[in-house]
């Protein structure tokens, strides 16, 4: 309650602008609300999921085994990451996995993929920007050369002409910018909704919406059918491959943890091969 | 000063480029040699594979796992494998459940890479490029080619010479070690349900319908 009644003038203030500016038919206004409920309900996500952990009033890792080693795989919140995990589970048997399924059994293949070019399209300004910040003009310049040649010739991105003409897609996002400026990604973090990250890609996403010029130009409606019509084209690609890991692994979360971090590694290297240093070395002596 | 640290860091520059110019030749020979012998490796392997996944519509599940198998077992080099994915706990267990690891292992590892390979549908591959690392292990880097014309997918193999005999050591399937994953998820298990979880877990995963 207190908490409500000291946020009401700074909601009022921001509503009665909102209110002024579509009367002059801009929606500038109205952009900020969803990357700042986006920040506040991810602040408060992490920080619950802190406090259980610290004070215990999550379920506890029991032996000192297990704390060991969650400490040793850079997952300190295993055990509320867990519970997550078991959330969006259900969620995603429940309402993500069958909308994927009926897209799937709707939309054939060559309409699946134009509707992938076509968000895939409006992804480049943000690589562009992340291009640029991790000091790559030449990569900067593909996107950008992407962005122009699909949005026009490619009509409005459905069709992946650039690709055709030698411009190879690539993507980058702002974690991955820290990850080249030096930031670590601190411990591994399972988001509600949003799945596998750590606070450097959570604050990588965020700086991606602000970065995102599409966030200003397209009205909310249409931002939120872009968000959910990504999860569930990129729920429906993969819809063998995860079924496939989950039968596959002794420890379903254990995978995907790994499997995310692997493949940021991997993005932030842009698919170059690790050091060998970097490598285990493999030898049946050192294992054994 | 200025003028002796010039010339002190040329000469250290003429002695390098010296060195390197007598090294790199040599260097890139004996690479190239190396590089065609596994680059052809994994090209006979990758072709196996693509011809047990090519008589999909003759044979069944258990007919191509098994051919997976000999596969497996010709081509990777399973105790290095099985050895590096069980890690430290491998010296605390007793001798029985050594044994009893070593007997579903193989069995897993052919059913995880049976089952992702079951959904090829007449991808084809390439290797792009031969890469001798620090350690002399051989990288072998190859594309799958997605029949829609997507982004193909970056799939490394770890060679090894064992004998003189080039065995895989690990998959990279775009930056993910299976090796690692696999590793990661052991130790989670062993951590929770002890050793002898894992091996329950293994067996449990096999009796699973693919």
């Amino acid at each position: 309650m207190a908490s409500a009644q000291g946020a009401r003038p700074v909601v009022r203030e921001d509503s009665s602008r909102s209110v002024g500016r579509e009367k002059m038919n801009l929606s500038v206004g109205r952009w900020w609300r969803m990357p700042r409920g986006v920040v506040v309900a991810l602040t408060a996500i992490f920080l619950a999921a802190s406090v259980l952990t610290l004070d215990g009033c999550g379920p506890r890792l029991t032996t000192l085994e297990e704390r060991r080693a969650a400490l040793e795989n850079g997952d300190r919140f295993e055990n509320v990451n867990r519970a997550v995990f078991e959330f969006n589970r259900t969620l995603d048997e429940t309402l993500l996995k069958p909308v994927a399924i009926l897209y799937r059994g709707i939309v054939p293949e060559w309409g699946r993929d134009k509707i992938k070019n076509f968000l895939a399209n409006l992804g480049e300004p943000v690589t562009f920007i992340n291009d640029l910040l991790q000091g790559e003009p030449e990569r900067a310049g593909e996107a950008l050369g992407r962005f122009a040649l699909n949005s026009t010739v490619g009509v409005l991105g459905f069709i992946d002409v650039a690709r055709e003409a030698g411009l190879e897609r690539h993507t980058e996002d702002f974690g991955q910018t820290l990850a080249v400026w030096g930031v670590d990604e601190g411990p591994f973090l399972m988001l509600p909704l949003l799945g596998p990250s750590n606070p450097r890609d959570l604050v990588g996403l965020v700086a991606d919406i602000f970065m995102d010029p599409f966030t200003y130009i397209l009205p909310q409606a249409q931002r939120n059918q872009r968000t959910a019509l990504s999860a569930v084209s990129a729920r429906a690609e993969f819809l063998e491959e995860l079924d496939s890991i989950e039968k596959t692994s002794v420890d379903f979360y254990a995978a995907l943890r790994n499997l995310y971090r692997g493949k940021r590694a991997n993005d932030i290297r842009n698919g170059e091969l690790p050091d060998a240093g970097a490598l285990p070395s493999l030898d049946i002596e050192s294992v054994e | 000063m200025f003028g002796t640290f010039t010339r002190r860091s040329a000469t250290t520059l003429l002695v390098v480029a010296f060195m390197f110019a007598a090294v790199v030749p040599s260097m890139s020979k004996v690479r190239a040699e190396d590089g065609a012998d596994a680059s052809a490796f994994i090209t006979r392997l990758g072709s196996k594979a693509v011809e047990i996944m090519k008589s999909k519509g003759s044979t069944t599940f258990e007919q191509r796992e098994a051919e997976f198998r000999a596969l497996l077992e010709e081509g990777f080099h399973l105790k290095t494998i099985s050895r590096f994915v069980i890690g430290k706990y491998w010296k605390e267990a007793t001798d029985e459940q050594k044994a009893a690891y070593d007997a579903v292992f193989v069995d897993f590892i052919t059913r995880v890479y049976a089952a992702r390979f079951d959904s090829y549908s007449g991808e084809t591959f390439n290797v792009v490029q031969t890469v001798k690392d620090s350690s002399g292990d051989e990288w072998v880097r190859t594309k799958i080619n997605r029949l829609d014309g997507g982004q193909p997918i970056a799939v490394n193999y770890r060679v090894r010479p064992f004998d003189g005999v080039l065995k895989v050591v690990d998959v990279v399937v775009e930056g993910i070690s299976m090796l690692n994953t696999h590793r990661v998820e052991f130790a989670s298990v062993v951590n929770k349900r002890g050793f002898d979880g894992l091996v329950a877990e293994l067996k449990a995963r096999l009796d699973q319908p693919v």
